[in-house]
């Protein structure tokens, strides 16, 4: 197998050939791994410069991709503290400060400096790979770990809705089948009609499922204990970046107060914040065949949703639940601040 | 002698319970003496002494007035096992006096003891007579008990060879209750491999679309061939909209009243009515009726029913025939562009408004609106099946009206753009809920979330008593293929066994319910109101129409 570049990367993220976050996570990391295993770098601030690299040229060419840089981000982290923890004691001096408390800010007055990561350390390369290697465990794990989360969220006789494919609320929901038994309904998600995909992956695990359009998602609400759905990006406020159609679902479950749950593992815990990026999808995607329109007519479709924090009850991650009022405090854990190139 | 002595006692209760108990001793006293005219008993003081006794064993036992003889006999009588075979009132009166007739006993005892010698010879024959009477009741009352079963089985199976479908899915019910279905499962029945009628979780109230049309022969007399046309078309939804189908409805019923001949000695009104029900029934079972359509034939029939019964029957056709004609004109095509104009003065010079699939009214407004000068643009939700948006961004274009098209997924995105949101409604419930096109509803949220007004149109003749909270108690069931072979792409037919799978189903619904509370105005031709204003207008126009039913 042909070593991973940064170009080949990111011609594949541009011509969306990744089945999910998931696959573009481990792809990532793979390319991450490879920069530090054979890139020829002697000092821990020329690595970190290498990686931030790699975030800084697809937040250029496609910044709505957030899970590569927050790999990125996640393994600059990870050299940061090996390196620390190497030098023993003397935490890595940053032009900024190391904040015991670190704060989470868009435009940390650090600037662009990267923490000061001078000495050389022999082992630094060793212990970097290792620490990237846990990581990528982890990774592997994240679904097993949410799914098993499944039984304590739903209880017997339940109606759920979802929305669109993924895979992790597939995991979930499984999972919770083989002790419960309840109801499933699926938005189709237009216009991918993802959710069509999801009604039958459920249906086939035996799970009682209808499909939905997603215009019928408010009538049904008022009949649904819980709506839980995955997400593409959980912003740094809390809320969150998915495909169309969440945010009328999350209204909906707001008007009709039913608690709306994200299963997310923490790859996708993002520092940008709003709804900065929509990047708009063909327009004949929503238009039937052999339909003639005027010219005239303004015709194109969004490809993400915004969902505003309050409408959220709550993040299932790998470990524990999350509160959107609490997303900050795990960025913080999760990344680096000074790290962050805007 | 019986019988009279029943009719004493009860007599001797009504006049006065426990009041005059000397003119019931001397009651009692003359019953006694017909009754025991073969008796040797006839000692005046056991006779006073025991009257008390005698009257309450007569109340209680009408059956039995030769209960004086002797207390063993008396004893006995009021006692449970021995009371089965009587009456049920018997029992009811013995039980309260008991515990009083036997410390009378006790206290009388002594002296009743000397009857037992005299009355032996006579109690024997009342003992038979006691025992032939129990046996009778025994008999009536078996025979009784015998009837009341018959009666409940020759009822049971006519139940069950009328619902046997329904039946089935409740013992299903019972199963997966057991199992522990859905709390909400009241509602749920799930599709039973065997049963062809698949019923779908929560909306097993509603019938899925009709594929067939109803069998009627192509000259039959009871369904006119214009209202036959009219069914299939409403069927497969080359007639679609509530305004369409009620103009629809109305004109193939002024046909059947053209063709309508009364027969001798009828009247025409009521034979009208009836000729009338069966082609409204076959409307029905093409395609549920809307809202709009039910109040105007309930208008229709309340017009044939106050048709004069001597009025010739080419005046009340005559009569009949102007009757709609107004109805559509007053009601449809004046009152559109009545509601137009008044929309239309909402508008600013601008706004942006966003509005929901094809509707006539709001392309009415945006016309009036592009003529008072105001130049809107508009923003058209369509969700993808059915795509009836296209239609109207396309009348809409030919107005020279800038046009935006987007998915109903994606309003949130436009909404901060967006000033206004325009719908027009299928129809409008008494507490003020708008029942709409499946979708208006996430409208009406977006709006409510980006604090836009949310203005509706709607004709008053749309009104209904009825009165709805939510969508899935009154809606309608689309065509499902439709959503399972909408998707383009590697999507579509994905699901096209789910008939056939047993824990899927697809739903697609027609209508949806929009609550009060997110409604800002409702436009009517009257004028612009509040939803708080239904009940009034139902009330003042339409009273004698809708409170029929």
């Amino acid at each position: 197998m042909a070593p991973p570049t940064k170009q080949d990367f990111i011609n594949k993220l541009r011509l969306e050939k990744f089945e999910s976050e998931q696959s573009k996570a481990e792809e990532s990391l793979a390319l991450l791994e490879h920069i530090v295993a054979n890139a020829s770098w002697q000092t821990g601030s020329e690595l970190l410069t290498l990686l931030r690299n790699v975030d800084i040229e697809v937040s250029a060419k496609l910044p709505w991709e957030t899970t590569p840089r927050n790999m990125v981000q996640r393994a600059l982290k990870i050299v940061v503290d090996e390196y620390s923890s190497c030098v023993g004691g003397v935490s890595a001096m940053n032009t900024s400060g190391h904040h015991t408390f670190p704060q989470v800010t868009m435009d940390p007055t650090g600037g662009v400096e990267l923490p000061k990561c001078d000495q050389a350390l022999p082992d630094l390369r060793d212990r970097v790979l290792e620490a990237l290697a846990e990581y990528r465990a982890e990774l592997e794990q994240s679904d097993e770990l949410i799914a098993v989360q499944g039984e304590s969220k739903i209880h017997n006789d339940e109606v759920i809705l979802t929305f669109d494919w993924c895979g992790l609320v597939l995991a979930f929901l499984t999972r919770a089948a083989k002790k419960r038994h309840f109801h499933v309904i699926v938005a189709e998600g237009a216009p991918t009609y993802q959710g069509h995909r999801m009604a039958e992956s459920l249906s086939r695990v035996g799970i009682q499922t209808t499909l939905i359009q997603d215009c019928a998602v408010f009538p049904m609400m008022s009949r649904v204990n819980k709506v839980i759905i995955g997400t593409r990006t959980v912003l740094s406020n809390g809320g969150i970046k998915t495909d169309l159609g969440a945010a009328a679902l999350a209204s909906a479950a707001k008007f009709y107060c039913v608690p709306l749950y994200v299963c997310t593992p923490t790859y996708k815990f993002s520092r940008i914040s709003g709804e900065e990026v929509n990047h708009c999808g063909s327009g004949s995607a929503i238009i039937p065949i052999n339909t003639p329109l005027p010219s005239s007519v303004n015709v194109a479709v969004s490809k993400f949703d915004y969902v505003p924090p309050e409408n959220v009850t709550s993040f299932i991650t790998n470990n524990r639940g999350i509160a959107p009022s609490y997303v900050y405090r795990h960025l913080s854990e999760l990344y680096d601040p000074a790290a962050y190139h805007v | 002698m019986e019988r009279k002595a029943r009719k004493q006692a009860k007599k001797a209760k009504k006049k006065g319970g426990d009041g005059n108990e000397e003119s019931k001793q001397q009651q009692t006293g003359k019953g006694k003496t017909e009754d025991k005219e073969g008796q040797e008993e006839s000692s005046k003081p056991k006779k006073t002494v025991k009257v008390d006794k005698t009257e309450k064993d007569m109340k209680k036992e009408t059956n039995k007035p030769n209960k004086t003889v002797k207390v063993d006999k008396v004893k006995p009588a009021p006692t449970p096992s021995t009371s089965v075979p009587n009456k049920k009132e018997e029992k009811k009166k013995k039980t309260p006096k008991e515990p009083v007739q036997e410390k009378q006993q006790q206290t009388q005892g002594s002296e009743v003891g000397g009857d037992e010698a005299d009355g032996a010879t006579g109690g024997k024959s009342k003992a038979e007579l006691k025992r032939e009477r129990r046996e009778k009741q025994e008999a009536q009352r078996l025979a009784k008990m015998a009837a009341k079963t018959k009666a409940v089985e020759e009822k049971q199976p006519k139940k069950k060879v009328e619902s046997q479908a329904d039946k089935k899915s409740s013992t299903v019910d019972k199963k997966k209750k057991g199992s522990g279905d859905a709390g909400k499962s009241g509602k749920e029945k799930s599709g039973d491999k065997k049963s062809t009628k698949r019923r779908i979780p929560l909306l097993g109230h509603l019938t899925p679309p009709a594929l067939q049309a109803p069998h009627a022969p192509v000259n039959s007399e009871i369904i006119h061939p214009a209202v036959r046309t009219l069914g299939i078309k409403m069927k497969d939804r080359v007639i679609d909209g509530s305004t369409a189908r009620v103009i629809s409805t109305l004109v193939a019923l002024k046909k059947l009243i053209n063709d309508y001949q009364t027969p001798e000695s009828c009247d025409l009104s009521r034979d009208l009515a009836e000729k009338l029900a069966p082609n409204v029934e076959y409307l029905n079972a093409c395609r549920p009726q809307a809202v709009a359509m039910d109040n105007a034939i309930r208008f229709l029939k309340h017009k044939v029913n106050s048709i004069a019964p001597n009025m010739p029957e080419g005046q009340a056709k005559d009569e009949l025939r102007t009757a709609i004609e107004d109805y559509i004109k007053e009601n449809i095509t004046l009152a559109s562009s009545a509601i137009a104009s008044h929309a239309a003065y909402l508008m600013q010079p601008n706004d942006v408004i966003l509005t929901f699939g094809y509707s006539g009214l709001v392309c009415e407004m945006v016309e009036a609106a592009c003529k008072n000068g105001n130049i809107v643009n508009v923003v058209v939700a369509d969700s993808p099946q059915p795509p009836s948006g296209l239609a109207m961004v396309q009348r809409l274009a030919s107005f020279q009206v800038p046009t935006y098209y987007r998915l109903i997924t994606d309003i949130t995105n436009v909404m901060d753009k967006v000033t206004k949101v325009v719908v027009e409604a299928e129809a409008v419930m008494m507490n003020g809920a708008i029942q709409g096109l499946c979708g208006t509803t996430s409208l009406a949220l977006a709006a409510a979330t980006y604090h836009k007004p949310f203005i509706v149109l709607c004709h008053t003749y749309k009104f209904c008593n009825n009165d709805l909270t939510d969508s899935i108690v009154v809606n309608e069931l689309g065509d499902a293929d439709k959503v399972v072979w909408g998707p383009k792409g590697s999507n579509a037919g994905l699901l096209a066994g789910w008939q056939e799978t047993r824990n899927l189903n697809v739903v697609s619904l027609v209508y949806d319910v929009t609550p009060a509370s997110l409604v800002t105005v409702l436009v009517t031709e009257q004028s612009v109101l509040p939803t708080s204003a239904v009940p009034v207008i139902i009330r003042r126009n339409y009273a004698d129409v809708l409170g029929q039913d």
